[in-house]
Formats: C-alpha cells, structure tokens, sequence
C-alpha cells in the first residue's frame, strides 16, 4: 500500500505521473513510467495481442458461439461425382467460443497484475529513487516468487486439461448436443430444457427423471455401504494381523496387498467370469450338490447389489488396511498395557481407545473414501456393466449402475453428451455438498492435514 | 534346536481346551455312522455299508478316513502333551489336515454317493440325517480349535489362512485359465483338464486376423505411456505440493480451495472435450495425447505429498537462506533428498496408473488399434466376436502383466504404506 | 569457446536432421484412401485393391489405400462420433443408414448406379437409395454398395434332427435326440429376439412425422410372442445361449440346432488344428435351414427378421481437404473401388475366402436357374454338399426381404429396450413361475416406452 504521508524525496516529473494514470488504460505504462521497460513492453505486448484477437477473430467467435454454426454440410457435383462441401462444426465453434469467453478473466487478470505491478514499482522508484531492472525481477522467480515458477506448468495443465473442458462440458449442458446432433448435423441452446427432462417423474416417456432417482438413490446407498464395510473390515483385519504373536506379519500383508497390486480391471473381469451364471461358482456348487439351480448373482437386483458390494470388500478393505495398520502402530502401547492392567479385556479396549483413536485419525480418509466409492466406477462397470438391466430405464441404466457408470454409458456408448454433462453436474453437486456437510464435522477441523 | 528353546520356559498346556477337545473327538467318531441311516423309518447301520462307502466311493471314502483319523489322532496326541512341545505341533498339524479333510469331503459327498447310488439324494439338507457331514466338519474342527488354544498358539492364524485363501482364489482362478487347453469362456472345473503353455506363446506370435491383438504392441506402448506419466506427474505433483505447502503467498487458500473444488467433478466428465480439443490439434488418439491427459490433471492429487511436505521442520529453509540459497536451490538441493518416500511413492503411483486405466485410453484411443495400451487391448479380447476363441489367452496376458506390477509394488510396499499412512497422521 | 563451438555443431546437425525429414515425407502426396474393414476381410481386400490399381493405373498416381481392421458393429459408433478421423471407406450394417446420414457420400456416378441396378438383387438395394439435395437440386442416389445379408439362419446337427425336424420350432422341439438340448439361442440378444415379435405379426415403423418408431410389439401380437418366448426359454430342452455356450455344446454333440450367423459354421465344424478340433460336428452332419416356424393362435407363422445387409459405404468428407477438382477425382476413385469390390467376381471371392453370402443375381440366381452358383450349392450327387449355411441365407434373405427396416435414425432407440425385453424373459426363466399377465404386461409397456422415445419432444 501507497503510504501517501510519506514526503517524496525525488519530484515526480508530470509526465510520469501522466504515464502512471494512463497505465489503467495501457497496460504496461506505468512499468515503463518508472524504469522497468521489458516488464512493461511485455505487459503491453501481451494486451495488444489480445486486443487484436478480438479485433479480428473473437467477435466473429462470440456471434458463433450464440449461434453454434449455422451452415449446413452441402453436395455439389463435380465431373459426374460428388464433392462435399463440409459446413460449420459445431464443436469446434462451441470451442473456440469457450476460449473467448474465457478470455474476459484473462484480460481482467492482466489488468490486475499490471496496474499492481505498476504501483509497486512506482511505490520503489518513490523509496529508492532506481528501479528494479528486469534482470532482478527474474532472479525473484526462484527465490522469493517461486510459487510463480512451480505453479506455471501445473497450472496450465490444469486449465488445458481440466478446467476449459469442464467449462466445455458445463455449457454442453444447456444445449442438445446428443446422438441425433452429432456431425455433420448442427447442436443449438436448448436452456434448461435437459434439466426439465431430469426433473420429469412420470412413468409415461423417457423416464429421464426416474431413471435419474433410482440411479442417484443406490449411488448414495452404495457409497456408504461400501465405504462403511471396507473401513471396519480394513482395521478388523488390521487389527487381526497387528496382534502380538501371530508371526509372518509382512507375509500376510504382503498376500492381501497382491490384490491392490493387480490392476482392477483384471481382477473384476475374472470375478464376473466365475460369478456368471454358468460360471465356475455356480457349476461347482451344483456339482457338489449344495444348490439345484444356478445363484443369480448378477441376474437378480437384489442378489447383484449384495455381491457388488461384498467384491468390493474383496478389493478395498486391503487398502484401508494398509493405513490402519499405519495408524494402530502408532497407539501409544502405553495405553493397551494400563487398560490391560485395568482387567479390560480386548473388546473394551477396541471399543474405548482403538476405535475413537482411529475415527479420528482417519476421519478425513473416511470422507474421502466416500466420495471415491460415488465416484467408484472400476468395481461396477467390470463386474455387472449396470446389469441386472432394469426396464424402461433411460440410457439403459441398470440396477447396479452408478451415476458415474451411466455417465459414461451415455458418453461413449449412445453420444448423448448434453444429457451425461448434466448427471456430471449432478455429480459434482453432490460431491461438493457431502464434503461441505463432512467437513464440518469436529475431527476434520483438528485435523492438520488441511492446515493450509 | 526347537526343542531346547522349549525346555528353556515351557509353556503350561490349558486344561479346559483338552477337556473340549477329547468332546469334540467323540462327535468326529459319532459321525462317522450318522450319514449311513436310512431315512423312512427304517435304521440300518452295518459295517458292510460303510465298508461299501468306502471301497466303491474311491476318493471321497479315502477323505473320509483321513479326516476321523486325523482329528481323533489328533486328540489322543493333545491329550499326552503337557507343555509346547514337538508332540503340540504335531498334534495341530494332524488337526489341521483333519479340518481340511473334513472341509473337502463336505464337496466330494455328492459326486461319491451318485456312483454308489444308495445314500439319500437330497444332500446337504439339514433334516435328512446328512447332517452328519456336518457334524463330521464341526468336530474336526472343534478339535483343531482346541489344539490350538490348548497350547496358546493363536488362533487368529486360523482366521487368517481362510480370509488369505479367499483373496488369492480369483487369482489362482486367473492363474489355471492361463494354463487352458480348451478355449472359451466356460470351464467345468477350477483347474483344467488340460494344460498348455500355447497361450502364452499365442501372445506374442498370433495378433490375431487382421492384427486385431497385438500384445507385445501394448505392452510397448503402455511402457513408454507409464514411463513418461511417471516422470511428468511426479514433477507437476511435487511442485505443486511443495508450493502449497512451503512457499508463502496471498491467494493461496483460494488455490487449495480451487483445486479441491475441481477435484470434485467426475474426471470424465471432461473427457468429451479433450478428446475434441486433442483431435483440433491433430494429437487424437495418438499416445502423446494420452500422456497429456494423465499428466495434466494430476496436480489434484496434491493432498497425500502436502501433507507429507508439512510434517518436514521449517528451520531447514531458515538456515538455507540465512546462507544465502535460493528457495529453488533448497526445493532441489535439500528437500526433495530429504523426501524420497514420499518421491517413491508418488512415482509408483503415477507408474502403476495407465496399466490399470481402461476409461480414459478407450475413450481417447478409439479405433487406432496400434496405440493400445494393454488395458484396452485386453478388454477388446472380452467381445462378444473374440471371447470364445481369446479367454484363455485373455488369462495369460493378465498374469503377464501383473506379475511385474504386483512385484514393483510388494517391494516397494514399505513406501506406499508410508505414503498412505502419512496422508492420515497429518 | 569450445561450448559455443559445440553448441553451433548441434545446431547444424539439427538443421540437417529436420530437413531431410522434411524432404522424406513430402515425397508421397497421393490421398491417403484408409479403408476400415472387419477382420476377416483385411488380406482379401488388400489383393483386391492391388488388382484394382493394376487394372486403372491412373488412379495409382493419385491415390493410396491403407487398410486397418475394425469390427463391423462398432463402425457406424465410430463414424459419427468422429468423421475426420474415420475411414474413408468402410464397412457397416445397412440399418445404421439413417443415423450416419450426413456422414455418407452419395454415388451418382452413373455407370455404378447402373451396374448396381443390373448386378444386385432388388432387396439388397431397397435401403440403400437416398434422397439428396446436390448443388441445390433433389437426386436420387445411392449411399452404400451392398456385398451380403446380414441375417441369421439356423444351424443343426443333421445326425440329430431330419429337414422335416427343423420346419418348425414346435418339430425341434418335439424331436426325441440324444442329446441335452435341442435348441439353443441368444434369447437376450435383441438382435435374435426380435424375429418372435416380427413372426407374430407385431410391427416396428417409421413416425415420418416426428421422426420416432411406433410400434405394435405391445399389442396383441407382442404378447403371444411374449408368451411363446417365455415358454420357449423355461423349456428344460432349450439352452439360452449366452457367452458361446451354444457353439461349445454343439460341438460336443450336446445340442440338436442352435442359432447363429452364417459364419458361426466355421465355429463348430471339426478343423484340425483350430480350436474347434475335436468338434463332432463335420462336412457331413452340418446342416443349415431358414428361420423356422411358431406356432401362434393355431397358426403357423414365420419367423421373419429385418431385411438387412452389410454394406460399403464412403465417408463424406473424403478429399474434403484438397481442391475441387481433385476432390471430384478421389471420391470418383472411391466409388469405383467400393463398386469393384462388390462385383461379381469379387462377392465370389468374398465368399470363398470368408464364408459370406454374395447379393449378386449371377451367383444367388445362377443361369436363372434359382439355385445359387454350384460353389454354393455344391452337387450332393457328386458328394459335395456345397455351403448349407450360405444357401440359408440366400434364402432367409428373400423371406427378409419383406420386412424393410424402419428408415430413421431413431432406430438406435430400439435396441436397448428389446435387449433389456429379452433379459427380463431369461431372467425370468430360472426362477419357479411363469411370469403373469400383468408382468408381461409391464415389459411390454416399458417396451414401447423405450422404442417410442421421442427425446425432442
């Protein structure tokens, strides 16, 4: 901040507080007005690259982006054959229109940076009467500005990777980009319309809205589910294996940690294979006589939704093993040895100093768990693919199909990309809100790990 | 050796547990006979019955006789022991096999007494006397039960050899299939009948008509993708990290705060336009592209190397800027020495992602058969059109590429551990 | 000194590398033709562009073909998702006509519409015309150039069930063989299931207006044909066939007839060597027969399918990248080749190197005999049995040929629905009790709520 008591030593000439002011207008003035040329050339370089992006390009963008293409794929008739004419690509307009739109914070952000540079370099030329000179600045980044320097690549990562095709996919939501809209045929706005369609119960159509309903009802019902019996199974077998007097410790671990070790996929597919109806499950207990007719593990809603959840045991809890195991090493055995003195025997000492030590060590884990078994697409799409398949339902969302999972049945498998950005909202909504609700517990607040 | 260890402190043998055990002997022994009575009314027990049992039911009359025998001898040897001696040990041993015999011939039951033709067809039903099988396991097990607790030998270990037999059953499933002669998706029993190495050798030398399954082709590409994933992840997540959690500036709540927020939505959900933005630049489903992706979203997984970043003391940087380093030269020079756990385990990670990832490199790759990564080549052989003629061989890839996989990760075990634990203690 | 040095000698080097790559791959600028095709038939097309260059060798100069194997169901998925990076040429099933749309070249080049009109048989080409607006003006044009049916016959083991025996699905049935299963069949594979609603009389067209299906398949029709499919798969002598089992138990003699595409022979006769050795199944006691007959309200009522065909079509945008001229020249060599590789000779050679039945009058109709071409037909006197299986798909094809399929892209609407029909029917099947009137009843309903979605409405 300007300390505006303090007496200048050195007489502003005028022209330099013009070139100050004008600064807000011309980015990279002010810079220059005090000593700091390249960093002011390049403030205003950059300015003028954009100006003339919009100049030139980003109003035609913006009138296509309203419009998203408007000519249509012709054929003309060339020598007997036909030539096509390729008209507007509707994804590439929505995109270029996305990235000037995305340009206003950008502009903003110079300005930002710029003015602020300006008054800070203004506020030294006032202190030291020299200004820093450029090559200074740069030394800056590595040593006091090395957030600058560490955060440029990851930062672009993320905007290229993550947060232009978010914005994308979020805007994909308010038009009909679905699979009667795909190349060459033009995508319009739609407005709220696919979100009316979410919110539609009757029995009668699509069925959008109670598809939506059962799907987002068994996400949340498996989310705690599984989150819930990975977690006490990982710290019972923790516990099992942590015992004083079994021996082979890291044998055991090492066994159960095989499984985390072998990508999913495998794994799952190799499951659903034994589990099928004529699997090798089934075909060896009808031979040992133990059952007449096949199990219908993934035939039956009911049966699906109750192996879903227990494979996912068989591939979780070694995971949340592994950090109970890291956690239970760390009670203090101090504790065990005076409750043991005490008389409690091993299931009061579990229940009033392993548990509440674990809960709350592990709680923010816990919350992640949870938001990872919402998001737990592997489990499902390899073992039941959503079956049992349920009638009626829109997308062909299954009865053990997850938000996730039908989000991408109906990005890769039937196109409609305006509908799966709204069950990705949906999503994320619902992740933000559950966070927002955990989050707030008391462990969570002790907890150090958010220590920002 | 064992047995000097033993005279040095005996352990007392526990009372109870004998008592229990010589019961549970008794009801081995009663069941031998229970199954052989006839239902409707009528109770036959002779000798000649059992002996038929046991000469034309072959394998299951075989099982049978080791399980009495084993548990009962078991008893008697628990009985003579009076400390943790040889005689325990064996006398768990027999225990065990007689547990194990008895579990095996719950399941060999039906298939013996259809070829002998006279015991009750309706198996495994509780109120037909069959019940005797079952009373057969439960006293060979009483008995290996009490041997154990016996002679203060834990029983968790009981517990815990059934819950690792389970795990590693789908795996050793995995295993026998890649061993299959006969093709296809069904199998009769768990381990083949016939056994080849053919597909493991088809692998490599057949890419199928039309080159559809080249899996020395994936296996190429999944290496270079993992390898570059590695290294480009593991410098974007460090030097995030470490910038939130060691440099000071304004702003950087809202970055957290941003990246979390981010992290909430599906990482799919993106992927339509990606995939669009790759294809405008002419990198659609090529492998560069599929590095990108895995690499340029992976500053959200900051939160695990952070909180490892934070539990490092701040005196470090002091007294390296007292001598005049720069931070850059503290990040490289002093801190990421200092973390190399956590280094392993962020590298293992990213290394061991794209061999797992089947959403991401199917949706990018498409139709461009050559740039494969196995898990989507894999899949592919899961049609509908191949899986007849490829499960078997589906089976053999996957052992190929989990054993490396499995074997980097079991012995970098110690690492990964940390680094999960540590994202707990905070 | 010696760092600048050397900093310059890799600068040079650098340049040097650059422009010879450069200068090595601008030297072909021939338009790359890619040509996505399944994969049985990748060595076979390979020769045939070789021989179609041979014989044009002008076109050599301008264009070069690249062929990458892709399945033949996941094609229209691909092409509309992405047109720029699909084939220019490729094969796909004629019923993906209406959604690819916009995506398919139009042939007006008249001498292969002419040669089209002579050569094919008339089903195969009903549903290839289209009506297209060139340079302004309505044109009649094909979009597609058809080289087989794409239809399923039925397969039996001739040691188990007579000719008579596989008339009717009652006969099959009915007939007493040694063997665990008389009859087998995808029934949750709405690809087959659909043929017992077809049969019965119920209907799947086209809403010109709103661009939707209706259908009849949940009116009276479609429930007998719910009840026969439900009886059909309680059925202790029926097999569902699902994951290969069918073609597994065939093999082993466990199964009387089963269901499948003409080429799912090559998955059960007896070939040393393959993974079909030790089939019981060989030249002499495979057989093949057209769909059978149901039994429905005491009539006999043929199964019937959708009249379909695999076919070649061209990518819109191909040569879209160079000028005019040259455009109207790749798209001109495009047509040819793909009329080149459905002429006479080569469906014959399709046919022998594939196993596919060929549409071309010549060989289904041979010297207006109405027996197909003896490769086919074989000469049973003379102890050839020729191709049973090909000569059921001639036939099925002319039975089919009365069914066209509904002409919208709204067809990719039908295909969940009657899957999850099936599933539901098969499921169904394990359990104790037949389902009642009021389940099936239900499944209809959400049938033909899910056929008849209008998502624009």
């Amino acid at each position: 901040m300007i300390n505006m008591t303090m007496q200048p030593s050195k007489e502003m000439p005028i022209i330099r507080k013009i070139a100050f002011y004008l600064s807000f207008i011309f980015f990279g003035l002010g810079n220059i007005a005090f000593g700091q040329i390249i960093k002011g050339l390049i403030f205003f370089a950059l300015q003028i690259a954009i100006v003339i992006f919009f100049v030139f390009w980003g109003g035609q963008h913006l009138a296509n982006f309203a419009t998203i293409g408007t000519q249509n794929q012709e054929f003309i008739e060339i020598g007997g054959s036909v030539v096509t004419i390729p008209g507007d690509n509707s994804v590439q307009l929505f995109l270029l229109g996305v990235f000037t739109i995305l340009l206003f914070p950008a502009v903003a952000l110079l300005a930002f940076v710029s003015i602020k540079s300006g008054l800070v370099a203004k506020q030294n030329y006032l202190k030291e009467k020299c200004s820093l000179d450029f090559k200074t600045d740069c030394k800056k980044l590595i040593d006091k500005d090395l957030h600058k320097t560490l955060l440029t690549v990851p930062f672009l990562g993320l905007l290229f990777f993550t947060i232009v095709p978010l914005v994308f996919m979020i805007l994909i939501a308010f038009t009909n980009f679905d699979r009667f809209h795909q190349h060459p045929e033009l995508f319009d706005w739609v407005g709220f319309s696919n979100f009316r369609a979410f919110f539609n119960m009757s029995a009668d159509g699509a069925q959008i809205g109670r598809t939506f309903v059962r799907v987002l009802g068994w996400t949340l019902i498996w989310a705690v589910l599984a989150t819930v019996t990975c977690y006490f199974g990982g710290i019972f077998l923790a516990m099992l294996i942590n015992q004083k007097g079994i021996r082979g410790k890291t044998f055991f671990r090492t066994v159960f940690v095989i499984t985390i070790a072998i990508p999913a996929f495998i794994t799952l597919s190799a499951v659903s294979g034994m589990m099928a109806r004529n699997g090798i499950v089934n075909i060896l207990l009808m031979r040992w006589g133990f059952i007449s007719s096949p199990l219908p593990f993934f035939s039956d809603s009911m049966w699906a939704r109750v192996s879903v959840i227990v494979i996912n045991m068989w591939i979780g809890i070694p995971f949340t093993m592994l950090f109970a195991t890291g956690v239970l090493q760390n009670i203090p055995s101090e504790l065990h040895e005076s409750a043991k003195i005490d008389g409690a025997n091993a299931w009061v000492r579990f229940r009033k100093i392993v548990m509440p030590y674990v809960l709350f060590i592990t709680a923010p884990v816990l919350i992640t768990q949870f938001i990872g078994n919402i998001n737990n697409f592997n489990v499902i799409f390899f073992l039941t693919g959503g079956a049992p398949a349920v009638s009626g339902a829109f997308g062909g969302a299954g009865s053990t199909d997850l938000l996730i999972t039908w989000l991408f049945r109906l990005t890769a498998e039937h196109n409609d990309f305006s509908f799966a950005s709204v069950i990705g909202l949906s999503v994320f909504l619902i992740n933000i809100l559950i966070s927002l609700a955990l989050f707030k517990t008391k462990s969570f607040k002790d907890d150090t790990a958010f220590r920002v | 050796m064992i047995q000097e260890k033993f005279k040095k402190n005996p352990i007392k043998v526990d009372m109870r547990f004998k008592k229990a055990a010589i019961i549970f002997a008794c009801i081995v022994a009663v069941s031998l006979f229970v199954p052989f009575i006839a239902s409707r009314g009528q109770v036959v027990i002779t000798i000649a019955a059992i002996g038929r049992f046991m000469s034309e039911g072959q394998t299951a009359g075989l099982i049978l006789i080791v399980a009495i025998i084993a548990s009962i001898t078991s008893c008697i040897t628990l009985v003579a022991v009076k400390t943790q001696n040889i005689l325990a040990f064996i006398s768990i041993a027999l225990g065990i096999i007689g547990t194990i015999s008895a579990f095996v011939s719950l399941f060999t039951i039906k298939t013996a007494s259809d070829a002998v033709g006279y015991l009750n067809s309706e198996f495994m039903v509780f109120f037909n006397l069959n019940f005797g099988w079952y009373l057969l396991f439960i006293g060979s097990f009483g008995v290996m039960f009490c041997s154990f607790r016996a002679i203060k030998v834990k029983t968790g270990y009981i517990i815990l050899a059934v819950l690792c037999a389970i795990w590693l059953i789908p795996i050793l499933w995995l295993f026998a299939n890649s061993f299959r002669a006969t093709p296809g998706l069904f199998s009769p029993t768990f381990f083949p009948r016939n056994w080849t190495i053919r597909n493991y050798m088809t692998l490599f030398t057949d890419s199928g008509e039309g080159n559809m399954f080249n899996f020395g082709r994936w296996f190429f590409n999944t290496m270079i993708v993992a390898t570059a994933t590695m290294f480009v992840s593991a410098t974007i997540i460090l030097s995030t990290s470490y910038a939130i959690s060691r440099t000071k500036f304004r702003g950087k709540p809202f970055l957290m705060a941003g990246l979390l927020i981010v992290g909430m939505f599906p990482g799919f959900m993106a992927m339509t336009a990606v995939y669009f933005m790759l294809q405008w630049i002419g990198l659609g489903q090529t492998l560069i592209a599929l590095i990108a992706v895995y690499s340029g979203s992976s500053a959200l997984g900051f939160l695990i190397v952070k909180g490892f970043f934070d539990t490092l003391p701040q005196s470090i940087e002091e007294a390296a800027a007292i001598d005049g380093a720069s931070k850059l030269r503290v990040f490289i020079q002093i801190m990421i020495p200092l973390s190399k756990p956590i280094i392993i385990f962020t590298l293992l990670t990213s290394f061991m992602g794209p061999w797992g990832d089947f959403i991401f490199a199917s949706f990018l790759l498409r139709g461009q058969r050559d740039n494969f990564t196995v898990a989507v080549g894999l899949h592919q052989m899961l049609g509908d059109r191949w899986i007849e003629s490829w499960y078997t061989r589906f089976a053999a890839g996957s052992i190929l590429i989990s054993i490396p996989i499995a074997g980097l990760f079991v012995a970098l075990q110690k690492y990964y551990t940390q680094g999960v634990s540590g994202a707990v203690k905070g | 000194m010696k760092k600048r040095i050397s900093i310059i000698v890799v600068a040079i080097c650098l340049f040097f590398v650059a422009t010879i790559t450069v200068a090595c791959s601008s030297s072909d600028d021939r338009y790359r033709l890619l040509v996505w095709a399944p994969a049985e038939e990748q060595e076979m097309l390979l020769s045939m562009s070789e021989s179609f260059l041979y014989e044009n060798p002008e076109f050599a100069e301008l264009v070069r073909f690249e062929f990458v194997t892709m399945d033949f169901p996941n094609v229209p998925d691909e092409v509309i998702r992405d047109a720029m990076s699909a084939a220019n040429i490729f094969k796909f099933p004629s019923g993906a006509i209406p959604a690819m749309g916009g995506n398919l070249l139009p042939m007006i080049y008249q001498p292969i519409l002419t040669n089209a009109e002579s050569r094919h048989v008339e089903a195969a080409l009903d549903a290839l015309w289209s009506d297209v607006t060139i340079g302004g003006q309505n044109r009649r044009a094909l979009v597609a150039l058809p080289a087989s049916p794409n239809n399923f016959v039925l397969h039996y083991n001739s040691d188990l069930l007579t000719e008579e025996d596989v008339r009717s699905i009652e006969s099959i049935m009915a007939a007493d063989i040694d063997a665990e299963f008389n009859l087998a069949m995808p029934l949750a594979n709405a690809w087959y299931n659909k043929v017992f609603f077809l049969g019965a009389g119920a209907t799947v067209t086209v809403n010109l207006e709103t661009d939707t299906l209706q259908t009849t398949f949940a009116g009276e029709y479609g429930m007998k044909a719910a009840e026969y499919m439900s009886g059909l798969a309680r059925h202790p002598l029926f097999l569902n066939d699902d994951g290969g089992q069918g073609g597994q138990e065939f093999r082993s003699g466990n199964l009387g007839a089963f269901f499948g595409p003409p080429i799912s022979r090559n998955d059960v006769i007896n070939i040393p060597g393959n993974i079909t050795e030790g089939s019981v199944i060989n030249a002499a006691n495979y057989a093949s027969a057209p769909l059978p007959t149901i039994r429905i309200n005491s009539e006999d009522r043929q199964l019937i399918d959708f009249s379909e065909h695999r076919v070649y079509g061209i990518n819109a945008l191909t040569g879209a990248s160079r000028d005019h001229l040259e455009a109207a020249q790749i798209t001109r060599i495009a047509q040819l080749f793909v009329d080149y590789i459905t002429n006479d000779i080569n469906q014959l050679r399709r046919f022998e190197l594939t196993s596919a039945a060929p549409t071309a009058r010549t060989l289904v109709n041979h010297n207006q005999t109405n027996i197909p071409h003896p490769a086919i037909a074989g000469n049973p006197s003379a102890g050839n049995p020729g191709r049973p299986e090909i000569v059921s798909s001639i036939i099925q094809a002319q039975i089919n040929s009365a069914m066209p399929m509904p002409a919208t892209r709204a067809l990719s609407n039908f295909w969940s629905p009657q899957a999850v029909f099936g599933q539901q029917i098969v499921n169904n099947a394990d359990s104790g009790t037949p389902p009642a009137v009021a389940d099936f009843q239900r499944w209809l309903d959400d049938l033909y709520n899910g056929i008849t979605i209008n998502l624009t409405a």
